[in-house]
């Protein structure tokens, strides 16, 4: 599920430069303030009620309700094209 | 792999009854050094005003399709963000949660994300349980079975109100669930603070000093609860290339009903112990010190969870075991 340390140091530099960029993305796409919070997870559960890999994103802005977009990607995949469209 | 600027977050899981509110209690009031800010639950019964206590009405956020193991708390994240700006004015966060609740989305909110985990580290979850009614609420209810087991420090309270003899089933019933947490035996919760609250119990560093039986010969527990342990050993050095991709693969595909698992290993041809621990599908990882001169070394790696593989983690295990002999 959530990506941990990796055991592979390099991975987990890399999926850290991922995430920020995510959440800049997001941040820049929804025009949120500074105050609000946006968490990105990579989640890769092999439970059968869950589709696989995909990156999982918290859009937590001061004073409203948090909401919860997942795209089927993993988070190194990811493009600001699929940001758009998933928050659309 | 332990930043000392992160702030310590201690979960603090029980049944209604078993002390929570007592502790959290003296926690507030009693002079022992450090300020804790603490996060309470909608049912808690804080009588304190305190501007470092928060209340939290719990959130859940399925991040996958609905197993356990992808749920995480968006409540806690918003607090623990707005108390991350008031940093300076405590040395601690201790998170009280509901005497039914599972503590698995606690503990994970905690590995979310690079700038949650940046700011604070899960120190422990800490289970109080009632000595005098643990086997009655064990009986009745999974989540208590699943508070032992996610447990790092288990404080058994109220021990002045059972005899000896059935202190001692209780503690073997809690040990066939979890075999690797540390058990404090107290009365009205009336153990030093500073023996459970920042202790580094969660580290990978600190997996086997907090609870050094871990590493001696335990053997199997066996009763009928739905939750119970595995503990396999090895006095051969492992594969790291069989091992690793292999323990990934376990907690991908079964970390549904393994709850926690912790591990040290020792590794062909390598000078530091290797040290594991998962929560669910989180897993985390570490070459730690290397092997001292007189030490044995064992590789132990304990599963605690629901309906656990059994022959398919034995069968993995043994495979792991290094084929080639050491280098010299």
């Amino acid at each position: 599920m959530i990506s941990l340390e990796s055991f592979n140091p390099k991975e987990t530099v890399n999926l850290k430069q991922a995430s920020d960029s995510v959440k800049n993305w997001v941040r820049h796409y929804l025009s949120l303030t500074d105050d609000a919070i946006v968490t990105v997870s990579e989640i890769n559960c092999r439970d059968k009620k869950c589709p696989g890999v995909e990156t999982a994103i918290l859009i937590m802005p001061a004073g409203q309700p948090t909401r919860l977009v997942k795209i089927q990607r993993s988070l190194k995949d990811l493009q600001f094209s699929d940001i758009k469209e998933a928050l659309q | 792999m332990t930043l000392q600027t992160t702030i310590p977050v201690t979960v603090l899981t029980g049944f209604l009854g078993a002390g929570k509110t007592t502790l959290l209690n003296r926690l507030l009031t009693e002079n022992h050094g450090k300020r804790y800010a603490v996060i309470v639950n909608e049912f808690g019964e804080i009588g304190i005003d305190n501007d470092l206590v928060v209340n939290s009405d719990e959130e859940i956020f399925e991040m996958n399709n609905g197993c356990i193991c992808c749920t995480v708390r968006g409540d806690l994240i918003r607090i623990i963000e707005g108390l991350m700006r008031r940093r300076g004015q405590f040395d601690g966060i201790l998170v009280e949660t509901t005497g039914l609740a599972d503590p698995a989305p606690v503990a994970q909110t905690f590995f979310v994300d690079d700038d949650v985990r940046k700011n604070t580290r899960l120190d422990a979850i800490i289970t109080i349980v009632d000595a005098h009614h643990f086997m009655e609420t064990l009986e009745h209810t999974h989540e208590a079975q699943e508070q032992i087991a996610f447990a790092d420090i288990i404080i058994l309270n109220k021990t002045d109100l059972v005899k000896a003899d059935q202190l001692a089933v209780v503690k073997h019933r809690i040990r066939g669930i979890n075999p690797v947490a540390s058990i404090r035996e107290t009365e009205r919760c009336n153990i030093e603070l500073t023996d459970v609250l920042d202790r580094n119990a969660f580290s990978l560093e600190r997996i086997l000093e907090v609870e050094p039986e871990f590493l001696n010969s335990m053997h199997e527990h066996e009763h009928d609860d739905d939750v119970s342990s595995l503990s396999l050993t090895s006095n051969q050095p492992l594969d790291p290339n069989v091992f690793l991709p292999w323990i990934q693969e376990i907690v991908q595909s079964f970390g549904t009903n393994i709850l926690r698992m912790k591990g040290i290993i020792e590794f062909i041809n390598e000078p530091n112990r290797f040290v594991v621990q998962s929560v669910h599908m989180l897993l985390e990882g570490d070459h730690q010190r290397a092997w001292k001169d007189n030490e044995p070394r064992i590789t132990r790696l304990v599963f605690i969870g629901r309906n656990l593989p059994r022959d398919m983690l034995q069968v993995g295990f043994e495979k792991s075991i290094a084929r080639e002999s050491a280098t010299p």
